[in-house]
C-alpha cells in the first residue's frame, strides 16, 4: 500500500530537485519487475488520493511528484534509498576531491613560492601557472559548456574530428568484431540495450547532468584557488619573500609593464599602479640576471609583485569559477524546471494513476503463460487512459492490415490509444513504405498527432524497422510520442491473442537500443 | 577440400536456422539462442562420415532489410547474372546491410538454399519478401518448416506459400529429428536440383555406412560393459577377525563405485561414438537414468518381471536354481538396500538386490581376505543392459540442436527397459550370454555373440520411447 504524502499544493509539487529525479528513475526501475496489476492498483489509489488533495491533473510534473512522494518511502529493511545513497556518495566524492584540491593548490603554490635567500620567487612561472593557465582553463570551460550546443555539434565536422574519424571507425569495427566473437547474442543485445538506456537517460536528463557536473568542477577549481590563495597570503604575511622575473629572451621591461597593465585592468580602478601591480621602475628593479645575483636589487622592487599575483589569482582563478558556479546552479534549476515528464515511462505512470483499471490478463499465450511485468497486457473490457495527443497517424503492417476489417482495427487501436475513432488515420505499412520511409509524410503531420505503428509481435524487429523509427523520430521532433502496438498471433477465430512475454521482451529490448525515451511499446490484443 | 555439396541455411532472424545446422551437421558447437541476433556472420559446418566431409552447411545471420533488399533485387533482376554477388558489391560498405550481405555470400558462391521458417507462426509480408528475394537469386532452394512450438494452425498457409517459389518443402523438427529424419531431409534435397543427385546420394550412402559403424561400435561397447560389470568384484585384506565387520561397509562402497564407474565409462564411450563430445546431453532431473544403478526405482523400471526372469533362466538351463544357489552358496548380506524384504521369499530371490556374494577367506600367512562380487543376481545383467541401451538410444537420437527435453519415464509404467519387451527367445539368449560371461566360457560366447549383437543392433535401431 502506498504511503500518503502530506497535502501539498500543486505549485509546490511542481518543484523537482535532482534527488527527486533520481528517486523517480529508481522507482521506475523497481517497478519494471513488478506485476502490472499490482502497479495498476497502487497507482490508481495514488491517483485517487491526488485528485482528492487537489493535485493538478493536467500537469505531469505535479502529479508525478505526488506519485513519487507516495512510492519513494523506503521499505523497512532499507535504511537509505538508492537515490540518496548515490547522491551521498557523489557529494562525499566531491568533498574528498575538494579537500584534495585545496591541499594541491596550497602545495603547488608553496612550491612556487619557495625562497631561500638565493634566488627570488620566479614571477613568470607563478604567473604562467596560476594566472595564464587559469585563464586558458576558464576559456576552455566556457567553450565546452557555455557555448550553444549547435557550436559544439560543429566540432564533429572539424578538421580534428575528421582526422580522427578513421581511427574511431576502426575502433568501432574492432569492438564489433570482438563482441561478435566473444559475446553471445543475448549478451550483445543486453549491452546494446544498456547503451540505449544510457542514451535515453542522457536525452532526458543530459542537460541536468551537464550542469551538475559543471558545477562540481567549479567547486573543485574554487578549492584549488582557495588553497593557493591561502598559502600565498600566509607566506607573504609570515615570511620575507622576494619576487623577481627573468627571461632569456630579449624582452624589455616596458613590454612586461604593458602586459601587466593589461592583466591588471580589472582591478586598477581600485588598486592603481604601484599598489595593485608593479610600476615600470619596480619591474626594471626586479629583473633577475643570474650572473649578477639579487644583492644589487632593491627590496621594495622585489616585494612589489605579490599584490599583483594575489589579485591575479583572485580575479582570474577564483572569481570566474565562482561566477561559473552560480551560472551552473541557475542552469541546473532551469534544466529541472524544463523537465516535462511526458516521456514513455512517465506517461505510463500517469495513465495508471488517472484512469479506470486496466485488467491484467494473466493467461498469456506464451508457452509458459509467463506473467508480464512492468508493462501492460490489455483486455477488451479495459478503459484506456487519456492520451496527451488528440489524433494519431497509425501505420499497420500488411499482415495485420489484411487480417482484420478496418473498422475493427480502428476500434481496437482507439481503445488503446484513447483517441476517438474519427481522429485516427489508419494506413497500411507496406513493404514499399518500409523500403522507402520517405513515402511516409511526417513533416506535414500536425504537431499534436501521435505516430503509431502496429507490428506483428512474433516477428523480431529488424534493422529496417529500427531505421524507420529513427527516421520518424528525426523528422517528428525529439519529444513526440511514438507508440508501437504489438499484435499477438491471430487465433483460429481471427482474434489477436496476447503477445507472448518472450516476444514482448525481445521488442522491448530492441526498442530500448534506440535510446528513445519517447517511444512506447504496448501489446495489441483483443 | 573436395567439391562437396554446400547449403546455405537462410531465413528471418530467430527462426531456428542454427538449430537446423547443428542437427544436420551433427555439430554441437553451433551457437543457438532464443534471442534473435545470435549469428552475426557466416559459419561453416561440415557433416562428416568418419573423417571425410560429405556436405557443408553454412549458417547465416537473418535478413535485416527484406523490404529494401527486395526492392533492390526487383530493380536489378534482369541486369545481373549473379544478382547475389552484385547485391554484396553494392551494399558491403553499408553497416545496416552487414547481415544481408553475409547471408548472400554463400548464395553468390553457388550454394543451395535451405530457407528455414518457424511454421508455428503466421506468415507475414516480410516472409513473402524473403521468399521472393530467394526466388530472384535463381538458385535451387528448399523450404524447411521448423516448428518451434506445437502450433499447427498456420502450417497449411506456409506450405501453400512455399509451393509457389520453392523446389521442395520439408517439415523438420530441428530439436527432435532422428537419424532417419535427417537422412529423409538429405534425400529430399536431391529433388531440389538434379545436379546434386550423385553427390548427395554418395553422401547419404556414406552417412548410412557411418551410422551402421557407430551402431556396431555402440553394441561392442555395451557388450564390453556387460562383461566388465558381471565379472566385477572387489577384495580387501584385513589383519584381524574383529576388523571384518568394520571392513564390510567400505568394501560395499568400493564395489558399488566400481560398478558405477564401469557403467559411466560405457556411457561416455557411446556418447563419443555419436559425436556428443561436449557432454551436451543433459539428462533431465526426472529421468530414470539419473537414478543410482541400485536404487529401488531403477530396479522397478528396468529388467524383467519375475515371470519373465524365471522363464528366461529356465530356458537358459539354469532355472530358479540360479537364485537359490546364490543365496545358499555365498554368505549373502545387505550390500545395498533391503528393498527385497517386502517381497515373498521367492520374489526376493528374483527381485531383491541384496544378493552379491561376500567371500571371506583366511590367509595362511595371517589375516583375512574379503571379496565382494561378482554379482550373481539374475536380474542384475538385465538392469545393466537396459540402462546402457536406453542411454545409447538417447545418444543416437539426440539432435545436436536439442537444448533440453524431458526424457523421464513415468513411474506408473514399470519395466520400461528394452529387455522386458523382447520375446522369450531373445530373453533366453540373454540369459545364456550372461551365464557364459559369468562363467567365462569364451567358446560359448563366441557362438552366442553374433545373435546377441543382432538383438542389440535391432534394438538400437528402434525409435526411442522416451
Amino acid at each position: 500500500m502506498a504511503a500518503q504524502p502530506e497535502t501539498k499544493s500543486s505549485t509546490r509539487l511542481e518543484k523537482w530537485s535532482l534527488s527527486d529525479v533520481l528517486a523517480f528513475e529508481v522507482a521506475i526501475a523497481r517497478d519494471a519487475d513488478q506485476p502490472w496489476d499490482q502497479l495498476e492498483k497502487r497507482d490508481r489509489e495514488i491517483g485517487e488520493k491526488a485528485a482528492k488533495n487537489g493535485v493538478n491533473g493536467s500537469s505531469n510534473r505535479a502529479l508525478l511528484r505526488y506519485w513519487l512522494d507516495c512510492v519513494k518511502k523506503p521499505s523497512a529493511e532499507e535504511d537509505i534509498p538508492p537515490h540518496e545513497l548515490f547522491l551521498e556518495a557523489y557529494h562525499l566524492a566531491t568533498k574528498l576531491i575538494t579537500i584534495v584540491a585545496i591541499i594541491l593548490g596550497g602545495s603547488v603554490a608553496l612550491e612556487f613560492l619557495r625562497y631561500q635567500g638565493v634566488e627570488p620567487v620566479n614571477v613568470s612561472a607563478f604567473f604562467g601557472l596560476f594566472i595564464l593557465l587559469q585563464i586558458f582553463f576558464g576559456l576552455t570551460t566556457f567553450g565546452l559548456f557555455l557555448l550553444p550546443t549547435s557550436n559544439a555539434k560543429q566540432l564533429k565536422f572539424s578538421a580534428g574530428f575528421q582526422l580522427l574519424r578513421p581511427l574511431l571507425l576502426g575502433t568501432a569495427k574492432m569492438l564489433a568484431n570482438f563482441s561478435a566473437r566473444s559475446l553471445s547474442g543475448a549478451k550483445r543485445q543486453s549491452v546494446l540495450s544498456l547503451a540505449g538506456s544510457i542514451r535515453s537517460s542522457f536525452s532526458l536528463y543530459g542537460l541536468l547532468l551537464r550542469w551538475k557536473l559543471f558545477g562540481s568542477l567549479q567547486v573543485i577549481a574554487i578549492a584549488f584557488n582557495v588553497g593557493a590563495l591561502a598559502v600565498m597570503l600566509m607566506v607573504v604575511s609570515f615570511s620575507d619573500r622576494a619576487f623577481g622575473w627573468q627571461t632569456t629572451l630579449d624582452v624589455s621591461a616596458e613590454s612586461i609593464h604593458l602586459l601587466i597593465q593589461l592583466v591588471a585592468l580589472p582591478w586598477t580602478w581600485l588598486w592603481s599602479e604601484g599598489v595593485g601591480y608593479p610600476s615600470l621602475v619596480d619591474i626594471e628593479g626586479s629583473r633577475i640576471v643570474l650572473k649578477e645575483g639579487i644583492r644589487g636589487l632593491s627590496s621594495s622592487h622585489l616585494v612589489s609583485w605579490w599584490p599583483f599575483l594575489t589579485l591575479g589569482l583572485v580575479v582570474y582563478g577564483l572569481l570566474p569559477r565562482l561566477l561559473f558556479l552560480i551560472w551552473a546552479r541557475l542552469k541546473q534549476n532551469k534544466a529541472l524546471a524544463m523537465l516535462d515528464f511526458r516521456h514513455a515511462s512517465a506517461q505510463r505512470i500517469v495513465e495508471r494513476m488517472k484512469f479506470d483499471p486496466i485488467k491484467f490478463e494473466t493467461q498469456s499465450h506464451d508457452e509458459g503463460g509467463v506473467e508480464r511485468k512492468g508493462a501492460p497486457a490489455r483486455t477488451s473490457d479495459e478503459t484506456s487512459p487519456v492520451s496527451p495527443s488528440s489524433s494519431a497517424s497509425v501505420f499497420i503492417s500488411e499482415t495485420i492490415w489484411q487480417h482484420k476489417e478496418k473498422d475493427e482495427l480502428k476500434t481496437l487501436i482507439s481503445s488503446i490509444l484513447n483517441i476517438p475513432d474519427e481522429q485516427l488515420k489508419l494506413d497500411q505499412l507496406t513493404l514499399d513504405r518500409i523500403a522507402e520511409p520517405d513515402r511516409i509524410d511526417i513533416e506535414n503531420t500536425p504537431e499534436e498527432t501521435t505516430f503509431c505503428f502496429v507490428f506483428e509481435s512474433w516477428m523480431p524487429p529488424l534493422e529496417e524497422t529500427k531505421q524507420l523509427l529513427r527516421k520518424v523520430r528525426k523528422e517528428s521532433g525529439s519529444t513526440k510520442m511514438i507508440r508501437i502496438l504489438l499484435a499477438g498471433k491471430p487465433a483460429a477465430n481471427g482474434a489477436f491473442q496476447n503477445p507472448s512475454s518472450s516476444d514482448l521482451d525481445i521488442w522491448s529490448l530492441t526498442i530500448s537500443q534506440l535510446g528513445d525515451p519517447y517511444c512506447q511499446v504496448d501489446p495489441l490484443s483483443e | 577440400m573436395a567439391d562437396i555439396p554446400t547449403f546455405a541455411i537462410i531465413g528471418h532472424p530467430n527462426e531456428g536456422k542454427s538449430s537446423v545446422v547443428a542437427t544436420l551437421a551433427e555439430d554441437e558447437s553451433v551457437r543457438i539462442s532464443p534471442v534473435p541476433g545470435e549469428t552475426t556472420r557466416l559459419a561453416r559446418f561440415d557433416l562428416k562420415a568418419g573423417n571425410a566431409s560429405i556436405i557443408e552447411f553454412v549458417d547465416t545471420p537473418g535478413f535485416q532489410n527484406p523490404a529494401k533488399t527486395l526492392a533492390w533485387f526487383k530493380q536489378n533482376a534482369n541486369a545481373e547474372d549473379n544478382i547475389a554477388q552484385a547485391f554484396i558489391q553494392q551494399h558491403s560498405s553499408l553497416s545496416d546491410y552487414r547481415h544481408d550481405c553475409e547471408l548472400m555470400k554463400p548464395v553468390a558462391s553457388g550454394a543451395g538454399i535451405l530457407y528455414v521458417v518457424d511454421g508455428s507462426r503466421p506468415i507475414t509480408s516480410s516472409d513473402q519478401a524473403e521468399m521472393e528475394i530467394l526466388r530472384l537469386t535463381g538458385k535451387p532452394r528448399m523450404a524447411i518448416i521448423n516448428c518451434k512450438s506445437d502450433e499447427t494452425l498456420y502450417l497449411d498457409a506456409w506450405k501453400a506459400a512455399f509451393r509457389k517459389s520453392f523446389n521442395a518443402i520439408r517439415v523438420f523438427d530441428a530439436c527432435g529429428a532422428t537419424f532417419s529424419e535427417r537422412i529423409g531431409l538429405l534425400d529430399a534435397l536431391k529433388s531440389v536440383d538434379q545436379d546434386w543427385n550423385p553427390s548427395l546420394q554418395k553422401a547419404i550412402d556414406l552417412l548410412q555406412k557411418d551410422w551402421a559403424r557407430r551402431g556396431k561400435r555402440a553394441v561392442e561397447t555395451i557388450i564390453d560393459s556387460l562383461e566388465q560389470g558381471l565379472r566385477f568384484s572387489k577384495s580387501k585384506l584385513v589383519a584381524r577377525e574383529s576388523d571384518l565387520e568394520l571392513a564390510k561397509p567400505e568394501l560395499e562402497r568400493a564395489y558399488r563405485e566400481g560398478l558405477e564407474k564401469i557403467e559411466r565409462r560405457a556411457w561416455n564411450e557411446i556418447q563419443r561414438q555419436y559425436r556428443h563430445q561436449a557432454l551436451k546431453i543433459s539428462i533431465p532431473d526426472s529421468s530414470i537414468l539419473n537414478e543410482n544403478l541400485f536404487s529401488d526405482r531403477t530396479w522397478q523400471a528396468f529388467g524383467l518381471t519375475g515371470k519373465q526372469l524365471a522363464l528366461a533362466a529356465g530356458a537358459a538351463g539354469a532355472g530358479i536354481g540360479v537364485g537359490l544357489d546364490v543365496a545358499a552358496g555365498g554368505i549373502a548380506f545387505g550390500v545395498f538396500t533391503a528393498a527385497g524384504a517386502a517381497f515373498g521369499a521367492g520374489a526376493a530371490l528374483l527381485k531383491g538386490k541384496d544378493l552379491a556374494k561376500l567371500k571371506i577367506k583366511q590367509i595362511p600367512v595371517g589375516g583375512f581376505k574379503l571379496q565382494l562380487g561378482p554379482n550373481q543376481n539374475p536380474q542384475f545383467p538385465f538392469i545393466l543392459l537396459d540402462r546402457v541401451i536406453l542411454y545409447a538410444k538417447i545418444c543416437s537420437n539426440w539432435a545436436h540442436a536439442r537444448q533440453n527435453r524431458d526424457l523421464s519415464i513415468s513411474d506408473e509404467n514399470l519395466k520400461e527397459g528394452s529387455s522386458s519387451r523382447w520375446d522369450a527367445k531373445q530373453r533366453a539368449l540373454c540369459s545364456k550370454v550372461f551365464q557364459a560371461i559369468r562363467k567365462e566360457r569364451n567358446d560359448q560366447l563366441e557362438t552366442l555373440y553374433p545373435e546377441f549383437k543382432e538383438v542389440l543392433s535391432s534394438e538400437l535401431e528402434r525409435n526411442p520411447d522416451h
